[in-house]
């Protein structure tokens, strides 16, 4: 790689950020074939919520658009109509089949998955440059055998029963919203607005009753709000699933649900009681954050760190320091003075802290590789993070395919 | 100064450990004291020492009419607050009652008498005179020295400072008033430029001015009951001291001085004798308007007497006539006079803080009950002057013409509104008491350190407003209103006490033991002599000393082992050869460590005590190792910053010195790194922010109240926030903030906000309103009542109105309420025409006076009080919640005096992020930090971040706190780069910026104005009657006003046409006849003066052109039109 798609970062400012676009597209129309075989996906941490891959060969404009349809567009694009039912088993075997037990399985999955697809890739569809990009590249990364779209659900609406606690109405509604909970929305419509009721088709419906009461088997010693009251504390945990129609024969009492059980919604002190109704339906993260499936979904550039001249001695722990523990180590050299070298530039946080020294300053040179992006997906936990990458590039392919039908 | 190098090596040399932890008296000087300390002492000086003085100075009432009759007052008692609940059932109550049912919180006043019932002598005890409102957490308070637990128990916020008052519901500050010192001699320059002398003399019930000044060369004394200024030799004759040596012997016969008394001593040639000079007096007095009745009006010769002996210099004590110690005193003056016109240092400076006094709230009630019990006192005895005569068959009983309304009525209304009249100082002031500002705890915190200047705020002097060095330590030095009140409304300094009396005998008694020789044993010229100090106490005369470095140290070493108050206070004057010695009320006055021989005497071995709690703060002042010292002391004394600073001549140390800030400054982190004038506005923004009030905010309903649904405790916080409870109560969230630059809507102070952290909870706030209304009984046994809600007859459901009612007709609570619907559906009796004699056979006829809503906005019915009231009716109370997330032109601000609106909300996915997915809250503009110099804000942003990663609260004391290298090193520990920026790449384009980014969290506060409150538009709408003109202001639905400068503005393009439209057309046209030949107004075509309908023609007319026209009609002025066509 020449130092074209180098990020240079200098004491004040970051050189080199853009490519121009216009050319990397127009290179990228030539060398489709180049494109294809340089880019490459690796997956380095797997687990059931956090996601850190490897993108590499892209323009950021594409990771970015691929970062944000994560973060609220996903499924942006909707289509009307009911969702196929007889896809629904096929569905769940193609979800089966990505919930994996070691990141090797992942890494496999998701390179079978995207290389399976990648013959696929057309050769010259479109005139317009740009566009053909996006579009090949969406291609490249997505699939095309089902549109994608993965809103999550949360409680968007709640029937107050009676709420004599501290915290108020609204308060309480809000603080409910925002917790993430356990079902796949894919199996879900959109709520419709002229629809008073919810029907199983799009709802799920939570109770949360609770009352707080006195312990009266607590010895008079007692101090703590643990000992002294019974159900002194509302937990995530506390709000039941109730099935509509038919969604009792649908879903497990497992599969619906808070994901996590142990969110404090409230506190309450005797004499409190809480009975509400809370309705949870499909939506995207565009309306409200709290539909958004991610806690976070970043990216960053590969550092890369070079030591222009050697750094050896005290300079050299001084410059161990600068960076993050393990990426810059220190040997023996040849004249058996301890010299300074980089271990792995990878997990640098580009804090560029030698610049506080100036004697080590021009030591160094940080760049960073602009094609080249550390991805994280941090799943809420409704969807394990690499179904949301997935789904997060079937949106970009619609959206590509949606732009491009328009351009005549 | 090499002295003084040199003295610090000694200091230095020594194997001693500088304190560190001093600071830590502050947490205890706190907790013994409170932070309303001033206030509560005060008041708790009123009730239990200053009321029984006021009532046995007016003890006995007798009777012009009988001989025998006799009242007596041997005892007076302010009880605890209780209410009177109707039928005389008396209960004890909680503040917390009286607010949210509008009652007064007051205690009984009670007396013990001794009267005659005709010839009998009767004793009656605890008897009810009255009711005291009763400052909260004053010594008969309920809440005094009640827990935590307790004060839940009664509803009451643990942290709420007290120091108010609550009165028919509402919760009243006797803000605290400064004054120009009393009763001392102030040497100042008059208009003219001339010299002259004034004090201003203040006893129980007399206020009078005494005035020395010179004119042609002669001196005269002034007073405001005198008509004309009189010669000096003539006062001192009148006084009786008529040889002309002994006067100038007093004044003092130093050759420089007796020359300057030449052309006086000339002038009264001719009143020789003390007779003839009060005569003289005597007949320059000012006429007396009212003679009281019966007594009969006295020679012109003993009204002079008794005015020279009472009023002039009422405060220097004359006994028998014998006029030695006022006669010195005026001599004094006129020395002082005569000094300062050689020596321009001589005169004194009003604004200097040792002139000034403080008075608090205990104090004024003392003025207002004195008058009030006076009052009392002059009414029983008309009474008694008018029944006695007359024969009756019971005998007269004086108890039985008590009211008890009379005091309890003047001292709630003077609390209430504010008003203080004082007959007797025919003293009036107006906002003596404002309504606790309940904002914020902040705002009512500092509501109760403001002090308030009794000057006037339109004079354009700076004297007054500007920061005085003896303010140090005092006053807080930031905390000012900007505008008209700047600098004359001022707030106290963390530490500063201010004084109440005490007893001056026993100090006069001490100080002759030591050696004071008493001014009457003296003649005048021994008081000069070099080496000679007079010694004052409270501004009066006592001695004078030759020793008097001994008289003060002996005073000095008393009053630090607890001999004698630790408040009084021994000012060495060197330049006016005077030994102050003061233990008046009313003085600042702050605690000091003592340093004897470079050393301070608090070791670190005490503050291990302090820290284990077997020492308290009082213990140290016990000790002698700590001690407080008043703005005049301060001058005597040499106060080293800290332990590096002291040399061999240190007397004193500071605690800790971010104690000279006040309560409102003391949360700005960093304030030392700040350019002043943003502190300044900080202290006037935490006033507006929102946040939690108190523990007890959900129980109140109060009118408004605002709320921050998150509150969080700051990042960085000072020691102050610590000590105030700030971090319990606080007012704002730590938002990440990004400086940088995005979108253009962030120009001018605009912020970028991020909608997920909104949408996450960012900034929401509760506004909470309440509804209020009782209903009353009236005379003819009707009364209001409450209807339940209207059902319509097919349908079942009540009509839009009445939806959210009750059975009971008041708001369901829960439910939400809409514009125009009924919160209380309550109906009022008609008035019956009907005579009284007919019964009433019908029911009486309803009105309909429904509480409704009318804000456009919903809200949500949080409770509903039903009570009754002190006047026994009905009382319904609703509080009505809403809540808000913030929207575009919100205003926000962080601590530093940075305001600014919301300028855009930004989806998440446009914010840009950093290597670790970080999104901003918030993105501020660095256009706001080049000239407003708020380093202290980069240094919080710095200093969170530092703390977050290391999960620890920051220090950002003033003067102290986390130093910025240690930042660094810490956030370098952490991978941070040390200089706080961070690659950010754009969320929009997905590349990294061109720039690092600072970025880290930082306290924002949400102020009280937001738009939702604010915005407001009309096209057509409500008119005056009057005027037919568009209605002004939002709450009235009214029109945009194009003001006079806009007005301009079309005059000068030419915009005629717009003009017209604007001034007339959209507001009130008015279609007129006009008659041409008589140039009045006709109507409809005909022309009532001219009898004709000849040349009337039609105009349109400013409405309020034709009612001026008609108004000047009605004064016989004739205003007459002129009609020209256009064409001409």
């Amino acid at each position: 790689m020449g130092k074209k798609n180098k990020v240079t970062l200098n004491e004040h400012n970051v050189t080199n950020t853009a490519d121009d676009f216009e050319d990397l597209s127009s290179d990228m129309k030539e060398n489709l074939k180049d494109f294809r075989d340089k880019f490459r996906i690796d997956i380095v941490k797997y687990d059931h919520e956090k996601f850190e891959f490897d993108m590499i060969g892209i323009p950021p404009a594409i990771a970015n658009a691929v970062r944000r349809v994560l973060i609220s567009d996903i499924s942006d694009t909707i289509i009307n109509g009911k969702p196929d039912h007889h896809l629904f088993p096929f569905l769940k075997s193609e979800l089966e089949g990505v919930n994996f037990e070691s990141v090797e399985e992942v890494k496999q999955a998701v390179h079978s998955f995207i290389r399976g697809h990648a013959e696929r890739l057309p050769r010259t569809r479109h005139p317009k440059a740009v566009l053909l990009v996006l579009v090949s590249v969406s291609d490249l990364l997505g699939s095309s055998w089902l549109c994608g779209e993965v809103p999550t659900m949360a409680i968007d609406r709640v029937h107050m029963l009676n709420n004599t606690s501290l915290m108020q109405d609204e308060v309480l509604a809000h603080r409910l919203g925002l917790i993430p909970l356990k079902a796949d929305p894919r199996l879900f419509e959109y709520r419709t607005e002229e629809e008073s009721e919810g029907t199983d088709q799009d709802s799920l419906q939570f109770e949360l009753k609770i009352k707080c009461s006195r312990n009266v088997a607590a010895g008079n010693d007692k101090t703590l709000p643990d000992d002294l009251y019974i159900d002194h504390k509302v937990y995530s945990k506390h709000l039941k699933w109730i099935p509509i129609g038919g969604q009792e024969d649908l879903y497990k009492e497992e599969e619906i649900g808070p994901i996590h059980d142990d969110i404090l919604i409230m506190k309450l002190r005797p004499g409190h009681e809480i009975e509400l109704r809370a309705f949870a339906y499909k939506g995207v993260g565009r309306d409200h954050a709290k539909f958004s499936p991610v806690a976070t979904a970043h990216y960053r550039q590969l550092p890369e760190i070079r030591i222009l001249r050697s750094v050896a001695g005290e300079k050299a722990r001084r410059l161990a320091t600068c960076f993050s523990p393990g990426v810059i180590g220190i040997k023996k050299n040849k004249e058996g003075t301890e010299e300074a070298y980089v271990i792995d530039a990878r997990y640098d946080s580009s804090s560029r802290n030698v610049f506080r020294y100036d004697d080590l300053k021009d030591c160094v040179e940080m760049t960073r590789v602009s094609d080249h992006f550390i991805f994280t997906v941090e799943s809420t936990g409704a969807l394990s993070p690499d179904i949301l990458f997935i789904e997060a590039l079937k949106t970009l392919k619609k959206k590509c395919k949606e732009l491009s039908d328009q351009i005549p | 100064m090499g002295d003084s190098n040199l003295n610090h090596r000694q200091c230095k040399d020594s194997p001693h450990a500088y304190l560190e932890n001093q600071w830590k008296l502050v947490p205890s000087f706190l907790k013994v004291k409170g932070l309303v300390k001033q206030h509560i002492d005060s008041f708790n000086y009123f009730i239990n020492v200053e009321i029984k003085k006021i009532v046995k100075s007016n003890e006995t009432i007798l009777s012009d009419v009988d001989p025998l009759f006799y009242l007596k007052y041997k005892d007076i008692y302010v009880g605890k607050p209780e209410i009177e609940e109707g039928f005389n059932i008396i209960r004890s109550t909680t503040p917390h009652e009286c607010r949210i049912r509008d009652l007064t919180y007051s205690a009984p006043i009670t007396v013990d008498i001794e009267y005659t019932r005709g010839n009998t002598r009767i004793l009656r005890n605890n008897l009810l005179i009255g009711r005291m409102p009763i400052m909260l957490r004053s010594s008969n308070c309920v809440l005094t020295g009640k827990t935590e637990f307790e004060l839940s128990k009664m509803n009451e916020c643990p942290h709420d400072p007290g120091g108010y008052f609550v009165v028919r519901g509402t919760e009243k500050v006797i803000l605290i008033q400064e004054q120009i010192t009393q009763n001392r001699i102030l040497v100042e320059k008059d208009r003219k430029g001339g010299v002259m002398c004034q004090v201003t003399s203040s006893t129980h019930d007399k206020k009078s001015r005494t005035t020395v000044i010179m004119k042609r060369n002669k001196y005269y004394v002034g007073h405001n009951a005198l008509q004309d200024d009189i010669p000096i030799m003539v006062v001192f004759k009148a006084m009786g001291f008529e040889s002309d040596q002994l006067i100038v012997q007093m004044i003092g016969s130093e050759p420089l001085i007796m020359s300057r008394l030449l052309h006086s001593l000339v002038e009264c040639e001719d009143v020789c004798t003390q007779l003839q000079a009060l005569n003289f007096i005597g007949k320059k007095m000012r006429q007396k308007r009212f003679f009281s009745a019966g007594s009969k009006p006295k020679s012109p010769v003993d009204d002079a007497r008794d005015l020279l002996a009472t009023t002039v210099l009422a405060h220097v004590p004359v006994e028998n006539f014998n006029f030695k110690g006022k006669a010195m005193y005026l001599a004094l003056m006129i020395r002082r006079v005569i000094q300062a016109q050689d020596d321009p240092e001589m005169l004194d400076d009003r604004d200097y803080y040792g002139n000034k006094r403080l008075e608090l709230a205990g104090s004024l009630l003392a003025l207002m009950f004195e008058d009030a019990f006076k009052r009392f006192n002059s009414e029983l005895k008309t009474i008694a002057d008018k029944i006695i005569p007359k024969i009756k068959a019971a005998q007269f009983d004086v108890v039985k013409h008590m009211r008890q309304d009379l005091i309890t009525n003047q001292l709630t209304l003077a609390i209430l509104t504010g008003n203080w009249t004082i007959r007797r100082f025919k003293m009036e002031r107006h906002g003596v008491t404002q309504v606790l500002s309940r904002l914020s705890y902040i705002s009512a915190l500092g509501m109760m350190t403001r002090v308030n200047s009794q000057f006037e705020k339109t004079r354009k002097v700076s004297g007054p407003r500007s920061l005085q060095p003896s303010q140090w330590g005092m006053l807080c030095p930031s905390d000012t209103p900007e505008g008209e009140a700047c600098g004359l409304v001022k707030n106290l300094a963390l530490m500063t006490h201010i004084t109440t009396e005490s007893e001056e005998g026993p100090l006069a008694q001490i100080a002759h033991n030591i050696g004071v020789e008493s001014i009457s044993l003296i003649s005048g010229d021994e008081v000069y002599k070099p080496g000679v100090f007079i010694v004052f106490l409270n501004g009066n005369l006592l001695g004078i000393t030759v020793n008097h470095e001994r008289l003060v140290n002996i005073l000095r070493m008393l009053r630090r082992c607890g001999r004698i108050s630790e408040f009084v206070s021994l000012y060495v004057h060197h330049r006016h050869h005077c030994v102050y010695i003061s233990c008046d009320g009313g003085r600042l006055c702050r605690p000091y460590i003592i340093v004897e021989d470079g050393r301070p005497l608090v070791t670190a071995e005490h503050l291990n005590e302090l820290d284990q709690g077997i020492r308290r703060f009082q213990d140290f002042l016990n000790d002698g190792l700590i001690e407080f010292l008043d703005v005049n002391e301060e001058n005597n004394s040499m106060i080293a910053l800290d332990e590096k600073n002291i040399t061999i001549n240190t007397t004193h140390m500071e605690i800790a010195s971010f104690t000279l800030l006040g309560v409102c400054a003391g949360l700005i982190p960093f304030p030392h790194h700040n350019q002043s004038p943003r502190n300044t506005y900080q202290c006037a923004m935490g006033k507006q922010a929102m946040g939690a009030v108190s523990y007890n905010q959900l129980n109140r309903i109060d009118t408004l109240l605002y709320n921050l649904v998150y509150p969080q405790t700051p990042m960085v916080k000072t020691r102050t926030i610590e000590l105030i409870n700030y971090d319990k109560l606080p007012a704002g969230q730590n938002a990440t903030v990004a400086v940088m630059s995005y979108s253009g809507y962030d120009i001018e102070d605009a912020i970028i906000m991020n909608k997920a952290s909104l949408d996450r909870g960012f900034g929401r706030c509760l506004v909470y309103r309440n509804a209020k209304c009782s209903l009353k009984h009236y005379p003819n046994q009707t009364f209001d009542r409450i209807l339940g809600p209207l059902m319509d007859a097919e349908t079942k459901k009540p009509p839009y109105k009445h939806e959210i009612l009750d059975g009971d007709g008041i708001a369901a609570i829960g439910q939400q309420v809409k514009e125009r619907q009924i919160l209380v559906n309550k109906s009022m009796p008609l008035l019956n025409i009907a005579s009284p004699g007919t019964p009433q056979a019908t029911l009486p006829e309803y009105k309909e006076v429904p509480v409704s809503y009318r804000t456009s906005a919903p809200s949500y019915v949080e409770k509903v009080m039903v009570s009754s009231n002190h006047d026994d009716a009905f009382l319904i109370k609703l509080s009505l919640r809403q809540t808000r997330r913030p929207e575009v032109g919100d205003k926000f601000s962080s601590r530093h005096g940075q305001k600014g609106v919301v300028g855009l909300i930004v989806e998440q996915e446009d914010m840009p992020f950093n290597d670790q997915g970080i999104c901003p809250d918030m993105i501020m503009n660095p256009h706001g930090f080049p000239s407003r110099m708020t380093v202290g804000k980069l240094i919080e942003l710095l200093a969170g971040k530092a703390g977050l990663m290391t999960g620890t609260y920051k220090y950002g004391t003033a003067f102290g706190g986390a130093k910025v290298e240690d930042i660094c090193d810490e956030l370098m520990a952490n991978g941070f780069n040390y200089l706080g920026k961070d690659v950010f790449y754009s969320g929009i384009t997905g590349e990294p910026l061109q720039a690092y980014i600072y970025s880290g969290p930082i306290y924002y506060q949400k102020l009280k104005h937001m738009v939702q409150d604010k915005m407001h538009a009309r096209s057509r709408g409500p008119r005056v009657v009057l005027t037919r003109q568009p209605t002004e202001g939002r709450s009235k639905d009214g029109g945009l006003r194009l003001g006079e400068m806009e007005r301009d503005c079309l005059i000068s393009y030419g915009a005629s046409m717009m003009l017209l439209e604007r001034l007339m057309i959209s507001s009130d046209v008015f279609d007129v006849d006009v008659c041409g030949s008589c140039g009045r107004l006709a109507y409809s075509g005909w022309c009532h003066g001219c009898q004709s309908s000849a040349s009337v023609s039609h105009i349109k007319l400013p409405y309020s052109c034709k009612l001026l026209f008609q108004e000047l009609q009605s004064m016989n002025i004739v205003p007459k039109l002129t009609l020209k066509n256009y064409c001409d």
